[in-house]
């Protein structure tokens, strides 16, 4: 026991005291927060951001109509006048124009566009902000306006049939009715990254520690006082050690953050925060799920170093793993877009995909009670099984240097490891 | 079970795929004595020594380590120092030692008194606190060494312990040898130099092709050797010594200073030698035939068919 013990304080500090692990620790929060800030800050650069174009109008009625929406009233799109002439021929000059960097785009407003002729639109950036938030409401408003005016409507009438009709969300679940503005899905989606994102970064630890006795040609030392399942579990639980503690420092950056920002009026207000759908359950099982992936995975790249003689062989050798890993990443907007499905069902049931996939049907609220002891019978039988698997590899591989065992070798191991 | 022995194995086995590593090896060792376990390269010293210490397994055979199967509570009562050896680079040198300590059974406080003892003892106290990669080789060496002492074992397997050492520290090692013997220890080690072989051991096993093919005293199997008409001749002579380049007659000359040992060919009569010496006008201070040394019992059984 004390040398179990031993065993894990050497591979924690190992890792604890390493100026890497310090850099990541302190710079990850900062790479997050930037990774999370940056996208809306160019997002609202690129809406303060006046777009000039032009309206090719065959009708004539249109364009007046349209200097008189939102999108230009509040400059967000700026008009530029189109020559004259032939519609043929403007175009081509406009087009000139847009690859000349003087105009962003232009829209086409055909004749029928009353009667439901298409409108176009040509520019450089193609934005989906753009055309879905700016262009086609300034349109639809106009049109409407003059359809309106043709049958005799007001123009106040004509602004409310402009409107689409809001359609509100509500989540039903046990706890009651809330209402969904979309953070459920991307908490869940971000818990399910945050889980593959541990497996994969403490997975790679694992497989470094594993390959370390080769490298360092400490083997037969540590193996004259050591049995080889003590120095594996030994390196799995020091380096889930290392794990948890960078997590509990992020956490305790992320608290600090969130207390910080709560006490900004402009965070305190944010119905996103308050209706976050991360209750004390949810936690645990995150917690739980990260465990069980965890050991999981390193078993599995503590075999693949046991294989390996040196690191460059070890990170060849990991692919197949490290692809285990990523499938359900592929496989999260499937979970998210009908987590109740039978396919997300068997999915997220599967041993080697249930710590990510699981997270986010259960944010979903998609999980049914009993499927909670079913999924951690499951994993902790693999886990058992992955362990026994990988402890007669790693004996055996331990000793190995050189040459790479070949398949039909490994089954040998295995079977008589 | 005989507790006298510190190592006893019977009929011991082992094969990898088609190579046989160690076939039917016998051995008893008694505590409280140096052994050497010599044999040309690839001979199967390396596979006894795991064998030994069970980290790899016998296909068949018995292994007892002072007195009984190899417990976990034996392991820590043996030190090893392995032949493929390193320590882990990143590693402060005094914690090092006091993890290999610990994965001994040591506690830590005791490990880490010990350890700094040695340290100052082999010239290494200044470097307790720097990285194991800022050690020379030859430092390196010495704290392996150190790890393999440091929980005070009764039985002491050391593979090639000396390789690559300066005199200086061979020296230094050979006294730690000693003194641990004095204390009461088993040491096996393992070597390719029979000098030292020969100013250590009391004992020796010889392996070749995976068998053994000498075990006793040194006494034992000089006599044997003896027995088996091997001769040295210890020559000093003054003047023409060119009959020692006759290939029938001289299949090896050493020179030791005041004297050389010659040995024969096989089934050669020492006193053809001398009558070579005499015809070559040479004046003979000294001709003596004597048991041979264990280098030249070594050499005789390496290149020995069977």
């Amino acid at each position: 026991m004390n040398k179990l013990l031993a065993v894990i304080r050497r591979e924690y500090l190992a890792r604890v005291r390493s100026k890497w692990f310090i850099i990541t620790t302190l710079l990850a929060p900062v790479f997050l927060v930037a990774a999370m800030t940056i996208p809306i800050l160019l997002a609202v650069r690129q809406a303060e951001r006046r777009v000039a174009i032009s309206v090719v109008d065959e009708t004539g009625e249109v364009t007046p109509e349209l200097l008189k929406t939102d999108a230009f009233k509040e400059g967000r799109l700026r008009f530029r006048p189109a020559p004259r002439g032939d519609t043929e021929d403007v175009q081509r000059a406009l087009r000139q124009q847009i690859l000349d960097e003087g105009l962003a785009g232009y829209l086409y407003i055909p004749a029928d566009v009353l009667e439901g002729g298409r409108v176009e639109y040509w520019g450089r950036d193609i934005g989906q902000t753009l055309v879905r938030a700016t262009l086609r409401p300034a349109v639809t408003s106009a049109v409407r306006q003059l359809q309106a005016r043709a049958l005799g409507l007001d123009p106040a009438t004509a602004a409310r049939l402009a409107q689409p009709v809001a359609v509100e969300a509500y989540r039903v679940t046990e706890e009651g009715v809330a209402r969904e503005e979309g953070q459920t899905v991307i908490t869940a989606h971000i818990l399910g990254l945050v889980i593959y994102m541990a497996v994969l970064l403490y997975g790679a630890m694992m497989l470094r520690a594993a390959v370390a006795e080769k490298t360092s040609k400490m083997v037969e030392i540590i193996l004259s006082s050591i049995r080889p399942w003590q120095l594996m579990l030994g390196k799995t639980l020091g380096v889930g050690a290392v794990g948890l503690t960078q997590i509990a420092v992020w956490l305790g950056i992320l608290g600090m953050f969130l207390v910080y920002a709560g006490s900004a009026q402009a965070f305190a207000d944010a119905e996103f925060l308050k209706n976050l759908p991360v209750g004390f359950d949810t936690l645990l099982l995150f917690m739980g799920l990260f465990l069980t992936g965890y050991f999981l995975y390193s078993g599995m790249y503590a075999s693949v170093g046991a294989i390996a003689s040196t690191e460059q062989e070890a990170s060849q050798l990991q692919i197949p793993v490290t692809l285990l890993v990523v499938v359900p990443l592929f496989v999260i907007p499937v979970v998210l877009e009908a987590p109740r499905s039978d396919a997300s069902l068997v999915l997220s049931w599967i041993p080697f995909f249930t710590p990510i996939l699981f997270i986010v049907r259960y944010v979903l609220g998609a999980v049914a009670i009993w499927e909670v002891p079913l999924v951690f019978t499951l994993q902790i039988v693999t886990i058992l099984f992955v362990a026994w698997v990988g402890g007669r590899i790693y004996r055996v591989g331990l000793l190995m240097t050189g040459k790479r065992p070949t398949l039909p070798e490994l089954v040998r191991w295995i079977r008589h490891g | 079970m005989d507790n006298d022995l510190a190592i006893q194995l019977d009929n011991i086995c082992k094969t990898y795929g088609t190579k046989v590593a160690v076939e039917g090896l016998d051995m008893r060792l008694p505590r409280a004595t140096i052994c050497g376990l010599l044999g040309p390269n690839g001979a199967g010293k390396t596979t006894t020594i795991r064998i030994i210490l069970d980290i790899i397994g016998a296909d068949r055979g018995r292994v007892e380590v002072l007195g009984g199967p190899l417990t976990p509570e034996t392991r820590d009562r043996v030190g090893y120092l392995p032949e493929e050896r390193g320590l882990y680079t990143k590693m402060k040198v005094l914690e090092l030692l006091v993890f290999l300590g610990e994965l001994k059974g040591t506690a830590r406080r005791v490990a880490s008194g010990r350890a700094r003892d040695w340290l100052e003892r082999l010239e290494l106290a200044d470097w307790a606190d720097k990285k194991v990669d800022e050690l020379s080789r030859g430092m390196q060496q010495k704290v392996q060494f150190i790890s393999t002492v440091l929980h005070e074992p009764e039985l002491l397997i050391l593979d090639e312990p000396f390789a690559g050492l300066d005199p200086l520290n061979v020296d230094t090692l050979k006294e730690i040898v000693l003194e641990q013997k004095r204390r009461g220890a088993t040491v096996l080690f393992s070597t390719h130099n029979m000098d030292q072989a020969e100013r250590l051991c009391e004992r020796v096993v010889m392996i070749k092709d995976a068998r053994k093919v000498l075990d006793g005293t040194l006494a034992e199997v000089r006599r044997q050797a003896w027995l088996e008409g091997q001769r040295q001749v210890l020559l000093a002579i003054e003047g023409e010594d060119g009959f020692l380049e006759d290939r029938s007659l001289v299949r090896a000359v050493e020179d030791r200073g005041t004297h050389k040992a010659v040995s024969l060919q096989d089934g050669v009569e020492p006193q053809r030698l001398l009558e070579a010496a005499m015809r070559s006008g040479s004046v003979v201070h000294r001709f003596e035939v004597s048991e041979p040394s264990l280098h030249e019992i070594f050499v005789t059984r390496a290149r020995a068919r069977e």
